[in-house]
């Protein structure tokens, strides 16, 4: 009983000794450490991820049709006013030509009125 | 046999007025004005006629109504005026077309007076249902022309307002400042 006791702790004791790191070990573990260094300043993953093609504000519908819109907003107004400006002298130049053209008209028969009595007159 | 004869004849007659009425183009008046010291040249189709209405006084005016009422079916008012410096810088064939076109059955002189150096015609084209479908007015002096043609329908009584005072301004009232192809520039004396 007390060899077998005594075989126990010899071998417990030889579990539990202190035991030297094998040869190089120490190189291994700071080669392991630098390497994760490198892949955590660059990760494979995002590394590797195929470039998206870059979208102007052109290719996006939805913006084109807001830059669109606002442009309109600020155009229209604009336009319309231009527009009724100038019917608005076409106006008062076809009206002013009218005054005038009738006003010729009734001249000349007038004076053509007058010169017809005016040769009845004459002649009697 | 006879019937298609008389509808034949009718058909022709209805075309007279219609061919009388055809527009008469006035760029063939432009040699006229070539010596012009002033002139005017209106020309005002159905479009601006209306358009030219309906920039005159409110329904509370009585003189706009009245002209409204007497340029509604007109389809067009031509004005032709040249004055000139010197006896002799127009030449009186240049008119001639005109007055072939004036000379057309359809239309009728109602007035023709010429004295000494002057001459002035007024010409009315009827039309179905005692109304007017034209009215031209000739008019020379060795100094001046005036060539006026009124095309449109016209009641009788509006051929008074042309010639009354109900609406339309005397001439001399008016600033006569670049009318419509701008080539006149004076007051009216």
């Amino acid at each position: 009983m007390s060899q077998d006791s005594g075989n126990f702790e010899k071998q417990l004791r030889e579990a539990l000794g202190r035991e030297d790191a094998p040869a190089g070990f120490a190189a291994r573990v700071l080669a392991a450490a630098a390497a994760e260094k490198q892949v955590r300043v660059m990760p494979v993953a995002v590394a590797k991820l195929p470039k998206l093609p870059k979208q102007s504000w052109m290719q996006r519908p939805f913006a084109l049709a807001i830059a669109a819109t606002i442009a309109a907003l600020a155009i229209v107004p604009a336009v319309v006013l231009d527009y009724q400006r100038r019917e608005e002298a076409r106006g008062m130049k076809a009206k002013q030509d009218l005054m005038v053209a009738l006003s010729i008209t009734k001249n000349q028969l007038q004076q053509a009125r007058a010169k017809v009595q005016r040769s009845s007159r004459n002649t009697q | 046999m006879m019937k298609r004869i008389v509808f034949g004849i009718a058909v022709a007659l209805s075309f007279v007025p219609a061919l009388a009425a055809q527009e008469f183009d006035f760029k063939a008046l432009d040699k006229i004005g070539a010596n012009a010291s002033s002139s005017t040249n209106i020309t005002l189709d159905g479009d601006t006629l209306r358009m030219a209405a309906g920039f005159l006084g409110g329904v509370q005016d009585k003189d706009a109504a009245n002209v409204k009422s007497l340029v509604a079916n007109l389809k067009a008012i031509y004005v032709r005026s040249y004055e000139f410096e010197k006896p002799g810088q127009y030449n009186e064939a240049d008119l001639a077309p005109l007055r072939a076109y004036l000379k057309q059955p359809a239309w009728k002189a109602i007035i023709d007076v010429r004295e000494k150096q002057e001459s002035t015609q007024v010409y009315l084209l009827p039309s179905p249902n005692n109304k007017l479908a034209g009215v031209a007015v000739v008019s020379t002096e060795p100094t001046q022309v005036t060539i006026v043609y009124v095309n449109g329908t016209l009641e009788m009584s509006d051929l008074q307002k042309l010639s009354g005072t109900m609406g339309i301004p005397d001439i001399r009232q008016l600033d006569m400042v670049k009318p419509a192809d701008g080539k006149t520039d004076k007051k009216a004396k």
